[in-house]
């Protein structure tokens, strides 16, 4: 894991590090805690690198840019990565809008901090390597379709593509199904050759008629015997 | 029977050879278990079977090309414009195909075409090849992306009306010759000259109708903008006004000892406490110059309509460098948030919980404004800014149109459409250092 703090007082800078080390210290996973005063050069060329499972914890005040700002700028190329803010005020009012950035939680640094950082740090663990939407280009169109959003993925036979339902719209993915059920989490299971379902959304699966209901009441048949005997 | 097997079956080869070459130009693939495909190309085989030597040629090829147009529309689930272009290049290589098939018999092979007309065996081998050839075209990878590379484009030739002009110049052509070949009579010319008279007419009535709605679309905006920016100006004047004589009334209340002049001053201070609401405290340090008056305004219309809206404006501490921007940049920039945030209202009006975010982000490198909102209807989001594609009722796509004319005019704009979730989103990127800040 690579914990990316950015933080400008140096006090609280070392008191976050010190809470990393205490809470990485209680499992065995490998780790790297990357400190930054500012949101300057070094920064970007760490926030541009390819590293695994990043959990970014950004000061929302400092001298050069906002830490939202920053979100912004990171959540254009990379959906994945976890943010934690750390700011000054109770609240961030409307400056922040959490579809957009998708940030896990904003902590005050004077109201409880240690015990609110090491339990969204705990979280953010637990969450890391777990995809959190897809995201693909398709003609100049950039898609981030949530994962949990997705009732399931299956084939359009006469386009050629890869057809991606959810509650609100229907989205066409120049792949393969194979190629996009690896972009899927542990919630997504193959119920027909031509389909792959979420079950966090399933409401029903009726093994006698091989048809499974979400809960938004849409219904589809894509159940095949092959596949029935893996579903509980 | 050898009548049967020449004309009949020969033709659905023919048939299946159209249709086949629609899926590729349209780079579809045919469902094979689908019943609507055999019945459709059965239907259109016996059709032009029986019209063979029954039914006028024009009336025969034409009607034959409508149902294509049909069947492909069916099977593919295209659009009438995509559908009647592959229609008309899969004819054309028909066309030539039958051309090469000719060359072949004749030059290489020797044989007289008249006796192919009277040997319907021969009739069907002729089809046979005919297809065969087309099949063959079609599989050049050449010809396939010329093809694709047309029905991709199909959306400019219809915002300029290429579409009509040139097909209609095509089955004119084609018209002329056929009718010179099968010396035909004088009334059906006139006929078919009267017909083209009255197509030209409407093609004309149509072209010069989208121009002035584009034209007027444009001055309303125009307009639009010059009001916004005298508006701010007058309020700026006016709020300064106000606060100074609630200044003045504060100072009066504290001299005045009278009870009831006490309570008349308290009620009109109180009024215009009201008077200043949430927008014009979030919206002022937005300079002057119209994008101020325009969110105003905007923003007002929302929350008459019952829209949720989230505005966030970001780094506050740079935004004088959006003041430094020329007027016309500015101005371009207004116009193209008054179009994205009209759709956005449009759009959500059907929404349960309609919701629109606006944002504008000072980046490292460039200036970013999103509009965003939430959508009920699915919609084809690629297909947004194609003339004649809208989900709108009323002036389908002027809107785009001049977004798209403002940005292919200026290269410190450009445009981004994201999908997040149940959110369509317009990005408006304004590169700082292209109009050096």
């Amino acid at each position: 894991m690579n914990f990316i703090v950015c933080e400008d007082n140096e006090h609280m800078r070392n008191k976050v590090k010190q809470i990393i080390d205490n809470m990485m210290m209680k499992n065995k996973l490998n780790y790297k805690t990357h400190l930054f005063a500012d949101y300057n050069k070094s920064f970007y060329e760490i926030m541009n690198e390819e590293l695994s499972n990043k959990v970014y914890i950004l000061d929302i005040e400092t001298p050069s840019a906002s830490g939202i700002d920053v979100a912004r700028e990171i959540r254009e190329n990379d959906i994945d990565s976890i943010i934690i803010f750390l700011t000054s005020h109770n609240e961030l009012g409307s400056e922040l809008l959490h579809d957009e950035i998708m940030f896990l939680t904003f902590i005050t640094k004077f109201n409880n901090m240690e015990k609110r950082l090491e339990s969204a740090l705990s979280k953010a663990i637990k969450m890391s390597g777990v995809r959190q939407a897809i995201r693909y280009e398709n003609k100049g169109i950039i898609y981030t379709i949530p994962i949990n959003d997705i009732l399931y993925i299956t084939t359009d036979q006469i386009d050629r593509k890869t057809l991606i339902v959810t509650a609100y719209n229907e989205f066409r993915i120049a792949k393969t199904l194979q190629e996009v059920s690896t972009m899927l989490n542990g919630n997504f299971v193959q119920t027909h050759r031509a389909c792959f379902v979420n079950m966090n959304r399933v409401r029903n699966i009726n093994k006698r008629k091989n048809t499974i209901t979400f809960d938004d009441d849409i219904t589809i048949d894509l159940l095949s015997d092959n596949f029935k005997r893996g579903l509980k | 029977m050898e009548r049967i097997i020449g004309i009949y079956v020969g033709g659905f080869f023919n048939v299946w050879a159209l249709i086949y070459t629609c899926s590729k130009i349209l780079d579809k693939n045919i469902n094979y278990k689908d019943k609507w495909f055999w019945i459709l190309s059965i239907f259109l085989s016996l059709y032009i079977g029986i019209c063979y030597n029954t039914i006028n040629v024009f009336i025969r090829m034409s009607t034959s090309i409508f149902i294509l147009i049909l069947i492909n529309m069916k099977l593919f689930k295209k659009t009438i414009v995509e559908s009647s272009i592959a229609s008309f290049l899969s004819n054309t290589l028909i066309f030539i195909s039958e051309m090469l098939c000719v060359l072949f018999l004749t030059a290489v092979l020797g044989i007289n075409l008249a006796d192919i007309n009277k040997k319907y065996f021969a009739t069907f081998t002729t089809n046979l090849m005919i297809s065969t050839i087309q099949c063959f075209l079609i599989n050049i990878n050449h010809i396939k992306n010329i093809m694709n590379k047309i029905i991709l484009n199909s959306s400019n030739y219809i915002k300029n009306n290429v579409l009509f002009i040139g097909l209609l110049s095509v089955i004119t052509f084609i018209i002329l010759v056929i009718s010179l070949y099968f010396k035909t009579t004088n009334q059906w010319m006139v006929l078919f000259n009267l017909s083209l008279i009255i197509i030209y007419s409407i093609l004309a009535i149509i072209i010069f109708q989208s121009k002035s709605e584009n034209i007027a679309l444009e001055q309303n905006y125009n307009l639009l903008m010059e009001n916004l920016s005298e508006y701010e100006k007058l309020y700026a004047r006016e709020r300064m006004h106000s606060h100074e004589n609630r200044n003045e009334l504060m100072i009066i209340r504290g001299m005045v000892k009278d009870k009831i002049a006490i309570e008349y001053i308290d009620e009109i201070l109180n009024f215009k406490i009201n008077e200043n609401n949430n927008w014009l405290d979030k919206l002022k340090t937005i300079p002057n110059g119209g994008l101020q008056g325009l969110l105003y305004c905007k923003f007002c219309i929302m929350e008459n309509k019952k829209i949720s809206v989230d505005f966030s404006l970001t780094n506050t501490s740079d935004i004088a460098e959006l003041i430094s921007m020329n007027n016309d940049l500015q101005a371009k920039i207004c116009k193209i948030v008054a179009i994205f945030i009209d759709n956005s209202i449009e759009a959500v009006e059907k929404v349960k919980k309609p919701s629109i975010r606006v944002s504008i982000n000072n980046c490292n490198n460039y200036f970013q404004i999103k509009i965003a909102n939430n959508y009920k209807n699915k919609f084809e989001v690629d297909k947004i800014y194609e003339q004649g594609y809208s989900t709108k009722s009323n002036q389908r796509g002027h809107g785009l149109k001049i977004v798209k004319e403002i940005i292919d005019s200026d290269k410190r704009i450009s445009n981004k459409i994201k999908i997040s979730g149940c959110f369509f989103e317009q990005v408006i990127i304004i590169d700082k250092k292209t109009h050096q800040i």
